[in-house]
């Protein structure tokens, strides 16, 4: 998760990470060569930060990532404190990262987008802000789910409970409210769970992981056990 | 008319919102401004007579996490001690619900930008899950447990401490 978004932000300061986009998804490449045609799917290199960050928001950054941006935005007391790079970025996000997306051509297609109407009046703000710039993003909102390959991030009301498909930002908040060993002890109960604690990345290693005998052996043991996973 | 409110802390407009399945629902501004996706909309007066439509939050949560920010926002500053401690009365009370309530709420509560309430159901999933036994967590979460006994046996050696227990020796996993 975030290796993605450090690409997405390297992507959009215009860094060398290309996107791709290979039946219907997006395929981040950190050595594009652009000149080769890509066999498959449109190579997304050289196009404006805000296509790659469309894609990338595709990716899955989620919501919880949309928020934070916007608070970055909102926080910065000074409009140079963000580049433009970051604004362009951040409006994508809000259009795009909302909810589900397809990035097509310049226009960015919105879902049965509830934030449509906010992201309408982040971008015009935006423009406002930069009248000489052309912020290259449109949006329609789709009035059929197929019109933007809904793939969403996770599905409230459904019959079944999956806390496994929890963004991975809350699953983060769970771990981080439970012991290391509690933590590492949810990789038992299922193929998914397995190594859903691993991408928590804070290793907590304290009292409960060196109780009893020979405690300096058994934490150095513990704590090699966990990093080479 | 409306302009004329905005500076006013305490405006009591009240605001509409849709869920996914077209109930409407109505609070408080200074409620919906607890949700961060709800500010925003106010500020961009996105929010109208018709009521600004959350299309992935469903009326049951959501009619929940509107008595959460009215209650909330009514006792926001300058609580006393037995305020706060109603508040936290509530608080315990509110989040009493079943998974698949919970899971609702985790969920919407990420989306609306509700921060409290996020932290609120972050906790309750945590101690659900905290000093249980593999199999009880499995019951809990209706969790299919797809590995052999094989399988799991080698997890639990990977990371061998974690299932250990000093005392008493019962078989955790």
């Amino acid at each position: 998760m975030l290796a993605r978004l450090r690409a997405a932000s390297d992507a959009a300061h215009g860094l060398d990470v290309c996107v791709r986009h290979v039946d219907d998804d997006y395929v981040l490449l950190y050595d594009c060569d652009c000149r080769r045609q890509h066999r498959h799917g449109r190579c997304l290199h050289g196009c404006s930060g805000v296509r790659v960050a469309g894609g990338l928001v595709r990716l899955g950054t989620g919501v919880d990532h949309v928020r934070r941006a916007l608070n970055r935005y909102l926080d910065a007391d000074k409009d140079d404190e963000l580049s433009l790079g970051d604004k362009v970025f951040i409006a994508a996000d809000v259009v795009i990262g909302a909810y589900d997306v397809v990035v097509g051509g310049i226009d960015v297609v919105v879902g049965v987008c509830d934030l449509a109407e906010y992201a309408r009046g982040a971008l015009a703000r935006l423009r406002r802000m930069y009248p000489g710039v052309v912020i290259p993003i449109s949006f329609r909102i789709g009035k059929n789910k197929g019109d933007c390959h809904p793939k969403r991030i996770q599905k409230p009301g459904t019959k079944e409970v999956r806390f496994e498909d929890l963004p991975e930002d809350m699953q983060n908040m769970i771990f981080s409210k439970l012991p290391m060993k509690e933590t590492v002890r949810t990789s038992v109960l299922s193929s998914k769970w397995r190594h859903m604690w691993k991408i928590f990345p804070k290793l907590r290693f304290d009292g409960s992981t060196m109780r009893g005998e020979y405690m300096l052996e058994k934490l150095v043991g513990n704590v090699n056990a966990v990093l080479k996973q | 008319m409306a302009a004329a409110t905005d500076d006013a802390g305490d405006s009591n407009e009240m605001i509409r919102v849709v869920s996914s399945d077209g109930e409407h629902f109505e609070m408080p501004e200074a409620a919906a401004n607890l949700s961060l996706v709800l500010r925003h909309m106010i500020e961009d007066d996105c929010a109208d007579a018709a009521g600004i439509p959350l299309a992935v939050v469903a009326a049951k949560p959501l009619a929940k996490i509107v008595d959460y920010c009215t209650k909330h926002a009514a006792k926001s500053s300058g609580l006393t001690i037995e305020e706060a401690e109603e508040l936290k009365r509530f608080d315990a009370e509110f989040i009493e619900v079943d998974t698949d309530m919970l899971y609702d709420l985790l969920v919407a509560a990420d989306f609306m930008g509700v921060e409290g309430l996020s932290k609120l159901a972050v906790q309750r999933t945590a101690d659900l899950i905290k000093g249980k036994t593999p199999e009880q967590n499995r019951e809990t979460f209706g969790i299919v447990n797809d590995f052999t006994p094989e399988e799991e046996e080698e997890i639990c050696k990977e990371n061998e401490w974690a299932f250990q227990i000093t005392k008493p020796p019962s078989r955790l996993c």
